[in-house]
């Protein structure tokens, strides 16, 4: 059995909180990533997923435990080397125009990573980039367009364009569609799904939406107050989860039936104020 | 409840006609016309520029230059809240009509305890005086579901959840005993769990106190719960408009039919990619010519590119806006049609 | 909340803030470039050499050959006003600059860095802004001399600690981006993070410093004239022409008030470029 592309061991993340608490944002975690895989990570806000991420991504510093990525130990490795893994590994935020510089156009934004490792020449990138905004649905012409001339849908495009452009094995999607309208959010999940069949991609998928989640995992683990809660395959968790929390986050999802919804919210109005302990 | 679509019921809280809303020289919002009965529940649905927000902006008179309301009227019961002054409009407010956003630090003053500005609103809108406003913050909050509502009273918003926060600040929206709501997301910024449970405040205040309520969402799940008619809007104009039970059935609309379609459920087929609407929600500026939603419609007709779809009666109840919407979608029979019973 | 609305509420957000006005700003550069074009355009404006004397024609009132009067050695005011404007714009120009160089600098490495580094930097910036400048110019300008250069590398050094402060500060609310996230994650190495992610984002914070620094430099300038440790004659800036003046009150008032006027236009234009400027940064950062 080859080994998991990404794994993490025993992480850790804590923040000081007053005087003298603690809190752990990322409470010992284990999970582990195999190659051409999508891992879904699900919580809500304060789980402690975006922390997570960024922890093995190391863009924030974990105060224990163990990232491997093929093999590689991640947190223990020097400045230039982690420069060099960057190439690799990659992100897309989710606030599409909050991670595109504003000052630069399409085609800066799509070049920078190339210039930062040095690769190619000027005209190389200038082919590359053409061909990434290919990759992505975009039009040639994007590429002289700027950040505030592009709508939602389109700005994600851009930022999986940049992702892509060091051609990464390894994208962590945090919350990636969850700021984009429901009509365009369907077309960028099927661009990621395609982009993984056509480029071979590994992806941590982050979100907070369950349903999307099925949608586009194999494997799924579910967070809650730093820790994971149960973590499993997609038929297994969605089918017969045995975790509360997880079956709590399944039953709250609302579908698109009124008659079913309506009873629901009816029959938990009847139900006696001791049920209502609004975590919320 | 179908008092929204049948006039000679009790009175309408709120009755929008021809509401149009403008930039400048650009529309935002055009032609709009929908009505709410005392105690009834409407979603106006939409994405990004489909000015539902702008509509509610401009029901509460909260718009200001260059945005300014272009025609139609707001009949608030029967007051046209276009004719009032500044005062009087500044006295409706927060009175008879009060307005919950998206995210409760936009209406909570984080250097105040909650009770204090729960009893700031009371006092503007009623003659209680200082103990007496308290003790009815106090009840306010225990209303909306607060549990320990006297100790929580005395915390200052950054001490309470999200979920909690959004509580207080529909506390303060009812403290000046209004006839209609109007919430704006009130449930985007939530987790899954606190969502529910905020509908399920909402339809609970919306059915014991009849207060009649306008949500604005681009979540059609959310929508389905709550609503007893829904509006669906697109570039800034209603496109459908319906009883939940039967929109949701029936969509006779392209783009209702198109979002129903593309919502994310448990129920979504692993095998296919997801059914999408190609392209993106337009900005006002760059409104197609004839049917708006023409160059993202799967049905489209070259008719449709010239001339703009009025919107009509539909077979089945409700009004849509669409040349082909009879020859897609054939008279529902039975079930949908019939379902005028109460909530 | 969608994009009009969101428009709307900002529209009315906006408001509340420093009202941003176009006329108003429109009128500053106006007058600062005007100020700025004629003191540089002084040989050919000017009727009479700023250093030829007439001692007959000495403490004469404005008239038609002397426009603001003539001074003690009987050289025509405006002349001098106007090759002294040049004098003082141009170590004023000069301390912005540097206040730029060093302060930016400054600034940013300490956020880039943040820990001891950021400690050190930011704490060695206290220890020279608690340092009275007056003094601290005096220190200096004996210690080396009163040249053009001399002043503007003191009053540019003294600005720059404000100047460190408010760059870190531009620049720690940038580095709290996704886009800047989003170039460590690529790679991007420290030096193209402050040059090309980081700096042109905060022109806007950058820009109001330095208008607010070639106000404070002008008044140094003229501070240190005035004490005699500015430019020493028979050259004159504005500072040391109101010094000179200020001893002849009571024979040529124009002495004293018109270098005085120049002074306070200019602080003016460069007060409401600041406050301009401040509003629409304000309004885009968000």
């Amino acid at each position: 059995m080859p080994e998991p592309l990404l794994e993490v061991r025993s992480l850790v993340k804590e923040y000081r909180v007053g005087r003298d608490g603690r809190m752990r944002a990322v409470d010992d975690v284990s999970l582990a990533i195999e190659r051409g895989q999508t891992f879904g990570l699900v919580g809500e806000s304060g789980s402690g997923k975006s922390t997570l991420s960024r922890c093995v991504l190391r863009m924030i510093r974990a105060d224990a435990g163990e990232v491997r990525f093929d093999g590689v130990d991640v947190l223990g490795l020097g400045a230039a080397q982690m420069r060099r893994l960057r190439r690799r590994m990659q992100v897309v935020f989710q606030d599409p125009h909050g991670s595109l510089n504003r000052r630069q156009s399409v085609a800066d934004i799509l070049q920078a990573p190339l210039a930062a490792h040095g690769v190619g020449d000027r005209a190389s990138r200038r082919a590359r980039t053409a061909e990434l905004l290919e990759l992505v649905g975009l039009a040639s012409a994007f590429a002289r367009r700027r950040p505030e001339q592009l709508s939602g849908g389109q700005a994600q495009r851009v930022a999986i364009a940049r992702a892509l452009a060091l051609q990464p094995e390894f994208v962590v999607l945090d919350e990636a569609v969850s700021a984009l309208d429901v009509s365009v959010r369907g077309q960028i999940l099927n661009l990621l799904k395609a982009l993984q069949d056509e480029l071979g991609l590994t992806y941590l998928f982050i979100s907070h939406d369950l349903a999307i989640v099925r949608y586009m995992a194999q494997v799924v683990a579910v967070m809650q107050r730093g820790s994971i809660v149960e973590q499993g395959s997609r038929e297994r968790l969605f089918a017969e989860s045995r975790h509360p929390y997880t079956r709590s986050l399944l039953e709250a999802i609302p579908v698109a039936d009124p008659p079913r919804e309506r009873a629901r919210i009816l029959a938990s109005l009847a139900a006696p104020a001791v049920a209502q302990r609004p975590q919320g | 409840m179908s008092a929204a679509l049948d006039p000679a019921r009790p009175p309408l809280a709120l009755d929008v006609r021809n509401l149009s809303v403008a930039a400048g020289e650009t529309p935002l919002v055009h032609d709009v016309s929908f009505a709410v009965a005392a105690g009834a529940r409407v979603s106006l649905v939409g994405e990004s520029g489909s000015g539902k927000t702008i509509t509610a902006l401009a029901v509460m008179g909260l718009l200001r230059p260059p945005v300014r309301i272009a025609g139609g009227s707001v009949l608030l019961g029967d007051t046209d809240l276009r004719r009032l002054s500044r005062r009087q409009l500044d006295r409706v407010r927060g009175g008879r009509i009060a307005m919950v956003y998206q995210d409760p630090m936009a209406t909570l003053n984080p250097l105040h305890r909650v009770v204090e500005q729960i009893v700031e609103a009371i006092r503007l809108h009623t003659p209680l005086d200082r103990r007496a406003a308290r003790a009815r913050a106090v009840e306010l909050l225990e209303d909306v579901g607060i549990p320990d509502a006297a100790a929580k009273a005395e915390a200052y918003p950054h001490e309470l959840s999200g979920g909690m926060r959004q509580r207080v600040v529909i506390a303060m929206a009812l403290s000046g005993d209004p006839e209609l709501l109007l919430c704006d997301e009130p449930t985007t910024a939530l987790d899954v769990t606190t969502q529910r449970r905020i509908v399920e405040l909402l339809v609970r205040v919306s059915e014991e106190r009849g207060v009649a309520m306008v949500m604005i969402t681009h979540d059609l799940g959310v929508a389905a719960g709550f609503s007893d008619e829904v509006a669906v809007m697109y570039a800034g104009r209603i496109v459908e408009r319906a009883e939940a039970t039967r929109i949701y059935a029936e969509p006779c609309h392209p783009y209702t039919e198109a979002l129903l379609g593309a919502a994310c459920d448990l129920t979504l087929p692993l095998e296919r990619p997801i059914p999408t609407i190609q392209g993106q929600p337009p900005s006002p500026g760059e409104l197609a010519g004839g049917c708006s939603f023409h160059p993202r419609c799967r049905y489209a007709q070259p008719l449709c590119e010239v001339d703009r779809p009025l919107l009509l009666e539909a077979a089945g109840g409700g009004s849509v806006a669409c040349h082909f919407a009879l020859e897609r979608s054939p008279v529902a029979v039975s079930d949908a049609a019939d379902e005028v019973g109460d909530a | 909340m969608d994009e009009q609305g969101g428009a709307a509420v900002a529209a009315v957000r906006s408001r509340m803030r420093l009202r941003r006005s176009p006329s108003l700003l429109a009128l500053a550069t106006g007058v600062l470039g005007l100020i700025v074009v004629l003191c540089l355009l002084a040989p050919l404006i000017a009727r009479h050499d700023p250093n030829e004397q007439d001692p007959a024609d000495a403490f004469a009132s404005a008239s038609g050959a002397h426009w603001f009067g003539t001074d003690d050695l009987g050289r025509d005011l405006f002349s001098r006003v106007l090759y002294g404007g040049r004098l003082t714009l141009l170590i004023v120009a000069g301390s912005v600059l540097v206040a730029f160089l060093l302060g930016t600098l400054w600034g940013f490495v300490a956020a880039i860095r943040r820990g001891f580094l950021d400690e050190l930097l930011m704490r060695t910036a206290d220890v020279l802004m608690a340092i009275p400048q007056l003094l601290f110019a005096l220190v200096c300008i004996s210690a080396f001399g009163a040249s053009m250069l001399n002043l503007a590398l003191v009053i540019g050094v003294l600005l720059s600690p404000t100047t460190a402060r408010m760059a870190r500060a531009a620049a720690l609310t940038e580095m709290n981006r996704d886009y800047y996230a989003a170039a460590i994650a690529y790679g991007a190495r420290r030096r193209r993070l402050l040059l090309v992610e980081l700096l042109p984002n905060t022109t806007g914070a950058l820009a109001v410093q330095a208008a607010i620094n070639a106000a404070s430099a002008m008044i140094l300038e003229a501070s240190l004239s005035f004490i005699g440790l500015g430019i020493q004659p028979p050259d004159a800036s504005w500072g040391t022409l109101l010094q000179q003046g200020y001893g002849f009150l009571y024979q040529n008032v124009g002495y004293a008030i018109f270098p005085a006027l120049a002074i306070l236009l200019t602080i003016w234009t460069l007060n409401v470029l600041a406050d301009q400027l401040g509003a629409r940064a304000g309004a885009q950062g968000a």
